[in-house]
C-alpha cells in the first residue's frame, strides 16, 4: 500500500512506505551526497610521495576537464562509436528522448528509418553516462539474433542472448518476449529492477488485456523504450494502451480519453490537444521529413539452365524428398530436414551431396532400396563438374573489376565456389560463422584492400562495414524474405554512395524461380525499402519457408504448387498494401507530415 | 585487463604531485600590493621576508546523477596556515619539487588496494584510518575539504535539484490523478448499486401492500447480493491498483532522485612564495606590531580577518586592545576617537559614548572602572564629566562627595 509521507527526519529526509518497502526520499535539499573511495589511491600517492611531473599532473587535470559531461549537450555514444554516423533525424530523436522525454518514449519512426540504431545509441549513451546498468531487451523471437548482432557488433554493447542458461540478473540481456513472459521466467523478471527496458515491435502490446501488456507493465523499470512503426492498427484504444504502458496517466483514464479524444474507433477529436500530449511521449519521423535519398537497388535475375547431370541430380533428389514428405503423417511431420535438403539442392550439388551422405550413413533411418537410390544420386552429384550457376557467377565476376559480395547459405557451397573461382585466377576470401573474431576482421580487411570477391554465409557480415562494395550476388536464395533483406542490408545502408546491384542466380524451373517471383513481384523486396517485413510475413500462422516447402513437396503437380504460391503471393500483396495504409493512418493521428 | 578497466585504473593514477611556485620578480614589491585597509592608525613597515607556505590543492570530480548526468571539476584549496578552504584555480607556472623534500612515511604500511565504493561522508572518512595514521595533516585537510564541499554543493546544485524535484512532483501528480481516476471508475458501479439499494429500501418501507413490499424486498435482496459481489471485485481491483501505483511511484523516485558522487581525481601539495610583513602601528590610545602575509598569487592579504566576526576585513581598524576589527564590529569612542572591541558605555551627564579607557573610576572602589550593575556607581560618567563633577561645575548635578 502507498501511504503518504509517514514521518520525517529533520529538514530533508523523509521516508515513504511503498509496497511494504521503506523508500528514502530526499525532498527538501541535496543530502544524497556520496564520496567515491577510488580517490584513496591518489591520496596514497601523495602521502607516499609517488609524484608525477607538473606537466603530467596538469595534463591529467585538463583531460578530466575535457571529458566532463554536462547534460545531454553532446552524444558521448557517437564519440565512442566513430564508425557510426547518425542521420540528422536520428540524432534529433536520440536527443529528444534523452533530454525532453526522460528516457520514456515510443520510437515510432516510419519503417526503414533506423529505430533500432536510435534505441541502440540511447542505450549506449545511458551506459556511457552510467545512468543505467541493467538493460532488458524484449523482441520477437525472429529478431533476437538481429538485435544481438546490431548491439554487439555495431554498437559494441556486450549483450547476451537469453537461451535458458543465463540468470535474469544478468546486466545486459536480450530475450524473446514470448519466452520471457512464460513462467518461471516471468516471475523471475518481475522480481528484478531494470534500469532500462526496450521492447521491439511494441504494437504487440496494443491490448491491455493480453499477457504481453500485463507482463511489460509488471516489470520495474526506470526508463522504457517502445519501438513500433504502427502504434495504431485498428483502434485508438491500442494507442492509448501503449502510451499508458509507457507513462500511466499521460492520456488520463480510458474513460476520460474516450470522452475527450475519440470520435469513433479510428477517428480522433480534439486533434491538436491530442497531438500535444502525444508529442511528449512519441517520436515519429516520416520518410519525407528526413529528405533522405537512399541509393537505388537495381536487381537483375540471371536464369541459368542446368546441365543434364545437374538436372537429373535435382530431379531425383526432389523425387526422394517428395516420397519422404508424403510418407510422413501429420504428427511426425518434421519438415525442417527436408527443407534444408531442398535448399541445398537449389544451392549446389556439393552441399546436397554432403547431406545425402549423412543420411546414407545413418543406419536404420532408411530402407535398403532408399539407400541404394541415394547412393546413385550421390554418385551423379559427385560427377557434376562446374555447375551452370558457378559458371555464370565466374562470368559475372570476370566481367567486372569491382568488388563482388557473394552470399550463400551453405558452407559446402562456399568452399566449392572458393575453389572454382580461385581456379580461374581470381582472388577470393571467405567469411562464415566458424571464424574467430580476428579471422573475421582479417577476411573483411582482405576484401576491402586486396581480394575482389568475398563469399559469405548468412552468419557472416552482420553489422560489418561492407559499404565499400556495391555488387551483391545471391548465389542461392534463402526461403525467408527477412534473410534476403538482411543480406541486402549489408551493403544497402548508410554510407553507400553507389547504386546497389543485386544479382539473383537461379536455375530455370526451380523453386527459386517461384521464390524470386514472390519476393520481387509481390513484396517488391529487392527494389523497395519497405521495412516492417516481419509484420507482413508473420501475420499468417505458418512460416514462409514451410508454406513453400508444403507447396513443392506436398503438391501432386507443378500446377497445384503454382496455385498455392499464387495464393501466398496475393496474400502477401494485400498484407503489404494494408501495411502501407496503416502507416499513413498512423501519421495522421500522430500529426506527422507524410 | 580489459580496455575500460585499464582506462579506469589510469584515471586514478598519476594524480598526485609535489609542486612549488618559483619566486618571480616583484613578489615583494610593496608598490604593487594593494594598500592595507586599516584606518585611523599610523602604520609603518618594520620588516618583510619571503616565506614558502604549503597548500593542499584537491581536484574533485563532482557528478550529479538523476535522469541526467552532469559533471563538474572543482578545485578545492586548503590552506593549513589560515585554515581557509575555498574553491580556486591551480596556479600557473608550477614546478616539481625534488622527492626528498620531506621524510617519507614507512612504505611497508602502504595499502595495496582500495575498495571502490560510494559512501556517505562520515563513513568515507571513517574508512581512511590508514591516512590518519600515516599523515594526519593531510587527513585533516582532506576532511576539511570534504566537509566544505558537502555544504558548497548543496547550494551549487540547488537549481538543478529544484528542477528535478519539480519534475518528480509533476510526475507524481499525474500518476496519483490517474490511479485516483481508475479507482473512481472502478467504484462507480458500486455507487450505482448502493443508490439502487437505497431507493429500494425506501420503496419497501413505503409499500402499502404486503405483496408489493415483498416484491421490492426481493429486488433489494438481489441488489444486495450484487453489491457484495461488486464490493469484493472493487477491493481486489483497488488493491491491485495500489500495488501498481506503488511500483510506478518507486520507479519515479529512482529516476528523479538526485544523487551526487564526489571523486578525488588529483591532489597536490603546493608550496607558494608569500611575503610576510611586520607593521608597527600607533592609534590614539594604543601601539604595537602586526604581522600579516601577502599572497602574491591570490593578490590578497592572508589572515586579515576581524577578531570579532571572523569575516575578511575590507576596511578595518585596530581596537584599543590591539585587535583587528572590521568597521561593523568596532565601536568608536566619542571621547578619545579610538575603537573599542566591546560595546561602549554612555555618560549620564553628557550622553557621549565612551570606551573602557575613557570611563570613570568606580566610586566605591577607586582605581577600578565603573560597572553598570554596581549600586554605588549607578550613574556612569565619562572621565571628563567625572573630573568636572568633582568640582561641581556641571549644573544640575550634585558634587559627588555631597
Amino acid at each position: 500500500m502507498v501511504t503518504s509521507e509517514n514521518f520525517s527526519l529533520g529538514l530533508y529526509l523523509s521516508f515513504r512506505i511503498i509496497n511494504e518497502k521503506k523508500v528514502r526520499i530526499y525532498s527538501g535539499g541535496l543530502v544524497n551526497i556520496r564520496f567515491n573511495s577510488s580517490g584513496n589511491q591518489i591520496l596514497a600517492e601523495l602521502v607516499w610521495a609517488e609524484f608525477v611531473s607538473p606537466q603530467v599532473f596538469l595534463s591529467t587535470q585538463q583531460r578530466h576537464q575535457l571529458s566532463m559531461q554536462t547534460g545531454f549537450d553532446r552524444l558521448l555514444a557517437l564519440e565512442a562509436l566513430p564508425h557510426i554516423t547518425l542521420y540528422p533525424h536520428q540524432q534529433e530523436t536520440v536527443l529528444k528522448v534523452l533530454r525532453d522525454m526522460g528516457g520514456r518514449a515510443v520510437l515510432a519512426d516510419e519503417v526503414g528509418l533506423g529505430k533500432t540504431i536510435e534505441a541502440g545509441v540511447i542505450m549506449k549513451e545511458y551506459l556511457l553516462r552510467a545512468l543505467v546498468k541493467r538493460i532488458l531487451v524484449l523482441v520477437p523471437a525472429s529478431l533476437v539474433s538481429q538485435w544481438f548482432e546490431e548491439l554487439n557488433y555495431t554498437l559494441k554493447i556486450p549483450f547476451q542472448v537469453q537461451n535458458g542458461s543465463l540468470p535474469w540478473t544478468t546486466d545486459l540481456i536480450i530475450a524473446s518476449i514470448d519466452y520471457a513472459k512464460r513462467d518461471p521466467h516471468r516471475s523471475q523478471i518481475l522480481a528484478q529492477h531494470y534500469d532500462l527496458v526496450v521492447v521491439d515491435e511494441a504494437h504487440k502490446l496494443k491490448n491491455a488485456a493480453t499477457q504481453n501488456w500485463r507482463f511489460v507493465n509488471g516489470i520495474q523499470k526506470k526508463f522504457l523504450l517502445l519501438l513500433t512503426a504502427t502504434p495504431i492498427q485498428n483502434d485508438l484504444k491500442e494507442l492509448y494502451n501503449i502510451i499508458t504502458l509507457l507513462k500511466p496517466g499521460q492520456l488520463k483514464t480510458y474513460r476520460e480519453f474516450k470522452r475527450e479524444f475519440i470520435k469513433d474507433k479510428r477517428t480522433p477529436q480534439n486533434v491538436e490537444k491530442l497531438h500535444l500530449l502525444l508529442q511528449e511521449v512519441v517520436v515519429r519521423t516520416s520518410r519525407r521529413e528526413t529528405l533522405l535519398n537512399f541509393p537505388r537497388r537495381l536487381v537483375k535475375t540471371l536464369v541459368v539452365e542446368r546441365n543434364t547431370q545437374e538436372a537429373e541430380f535435382a530431379e531425383r533428389t526432389f523425387n526422394y524428398l517428395r516420397q519422404v514428405y508424403n510418407r510422413k503423417d501429420g504428427a511426425s511431420k518434421s519438415v525442417l530436414p527436408l527443407i534444408v535438403l531442398a535448399r541445398e539442392v537449389c544451392s549446389s550439388p556439393a552441399a546436397a551431396v554432403a547431406t545425402l551422405r549423412k543420411i546414407i550413413a545413418k543406419s536404420g533411418s532408411i530402407t535398403a532400396s532408399e539407400r541404394a537410390e541415394l547412393k546413385e544420386i550421390v554418385a551423379i552429384g559427385q560427377n557434376i563438374g562446374l555447375s551452370a550457376k558457378a559458371k555464370e557467377l565466374i562470368n559475372l565476376i570476370t566481367s567486372t573489376s569491382e568488388k563482388v559480395l557473394v552470399f550463400t547459405e551453405f558452407l559446402q557451397t562456399q568452399t566449392y565456389l572458393a575453389q572454382e573461382i580461385t581456379r580461374v585466377g581470381i582472388e577470393v576470401t571467405v567469411f562464415h560463422g566458424g571464424l574467430t573474431l580476428a579471422e573475421k576482421d582479417a577476411a573483411i580487411n582482405a576484401f576491402r584492400h586486396e581480394k575482389q570477391v568475398l563469399i559469405s554465409t548468412e552468419a557472416g557480415g552482420e553489422g560489418r562495414n561492407l559499404q565499400f562494395c556495391h555488387i551483391l550476388v545471391n548465389y542461392d536464395l534463402p526461403w525467408n524474405p527477412m534473410r534476403v533483406e538482411q543480406r541486402i542490408g549489408r551493403i544497402h545502408r548508410l554510407g553507400q554512395t553507389a547504386d546497389v546491384l543485386i544479382y539473383n542466380l537461379i536455375t530455370r524451373k526451380s523453386i527459386e524461380e517461384d521464390i524470386v517471383y514472390l519476393l520481387q513481384e509481390k513484396l517488391r523486396l529487392f527494389t523497395d525499402v519497405l521495412g516492417g517485413l516481419e509484420n507482413i510475413i508473420t501475420s499468417s500462422g505458418d512460416s514462409f519457408e514451410k508454406i513453400i516447402a508444403d507447396a513443392f513437396l506436398g503438391s501432386r503437380s507443378r500446377l497445384e504448387a503454382t496455385c498455392i504460391l499464387k495464393r501466398l503471393g496475393d496474400d502477401l500483396l494485400s498484407r503489404r498494401s494494408a501495411y502501407v495504409k496503416l502507416q499513413k493512418h498512423t501519421d495522421q493521428i500522430l500529426g506527422v507530415r507524410g | 585487463m580489459t580496455l575500460p578497466a585499464f582506462k579506469a585504473r589510469a584515471d586514478f593514477q598519476g594524480g598526485a604531485a609535489n609542486l612549488y611556485l618559483p619566486i618571480i620578480a616583484g613578489i615583494d614589491d610593496l608598490k604593487l600590493w594593494p594598500q592595507l585597509p586599516l584606518y585611523h592608525c599610523e602604520l609603518k613597515q618594520y620588516q618583510r621576508q619571503i616565506v614558502y607556505q604549503p597548500q593542499l590543492i584537491l581536484g574533485f570530480q563532482v557528478t550529479l546523477m538523476a535522469d541526467i548526468r552532469q559533471e563538474e571539476l572543482l578545485t578545492v584549496i586548503v590552506d593549513p596556515e589560515t585554515e581557509e578552504v575555498r574553491i580556486g584555480q591551480i596556479p600557473s607556472g608550477l614546478q616539481g619539487l625534488p622527492k626528498g623534500f620531506r621524510p617519507l612515511p614507512d612504505r611497508r604500511r602502504r595499502p595495496r588496494k582500495f575498495q571502490n565504493s560510494n559512501l556517505e561522508l562520515t563513513q568515507h572518512l571513517g574508512s581512511m584510518d590508514w591516512l590518519k595514521a600515516t599523515d594526519y595533516q593531510v587527513y585533516r585537510l582532506y576532511q576539511q575539504a570534504c566537509r566544505f564541499l558537502q555544504n558548497y554543493l548543496a547550494e551549487y546544485f540547488a537549481s538543478t535539484e529544484e528542477e528535478q524535484r519539480q519534475k518528480l512532483a509533476q510526475e507524481q501528480d499525474r500518476l496519483n490523478k490517474y490511479y485516483q481516476g481508475l479507482v473512481e471508475e472502478t467504484m462507480a458501479n458500486l455507487y450505482l448499486l448502493a443508490r439502487k439499494a437505497a431507493v429500494l429500501q425506501v420503496r419497501v418501507a413505503l409499500a402499502k401492500r404486503q405483496e408489493t413490499a415483498q416484491v421490492f424486498q426481493n429486488q433489494l435482496d438481489e441488489v444486495y447480493f450484487q453489491l457484495n459481489a461488486e464490493r469484493l471485485t472493487c477491493q481486489e481491483v483497488c488493491s491491485r491498483l495500489a500495488v501498481e501505483q506503488g511500483k510506478r511511484l518507486y520507479e519515479l523516485i529512482q529516476k528523479y532522485q538526485p544523487k551526487i558522487i564526489i571523486t578525488l581525481i588529483s591532489a597536490a601539495r603546493v608550496y607558494l612564495p608569500r611575503a610576510r610583513c611586520t607593521w608597527l602601528y600607533q592609534t590614539p590610545n594604543t601601539q604595537g606590531s602586526l604581522t600579516l602575509v601577502y599572497d602574491h598569487h591570490a593578490q590578497r592579504w592572508l589572515g586579515l580577518t576581524c577578531d570579532i566576526c571572523s569575516q575578511e576585513i575590507k576596511a578595518g581598524v585596530i581596537g584599543v586592545g590591539g585587535s583587528l576589527l572590521c568597521l561593523s564590529s568596532a565601536y568608536r569612542c566619542d571621547v578619545c576617537s579610538g575603537y573599542s572591541e566591546k560595546p561602549l558605555q554612555i555618560c549620564s551627564s553628557c550622553g557621549q559614548h565612551y570606551c573602557a579607557s575613557c570611563g570613570s573610576s568606580c566610586l566605591a572602589a577607586p582605581g577600578l572602572p565603573s560597572c553598570s550593575f554596581c549600586i554605588s556607581c549607578a550613574k556612569l560618567f565619562c572621565s571628563l564629566c567625572y573630573s568636572l563633577l568633582s568640582y561641581g561645575w556641571i549644573e544640575g548635578n550634585m558634587p559627588l562627595n555631597a
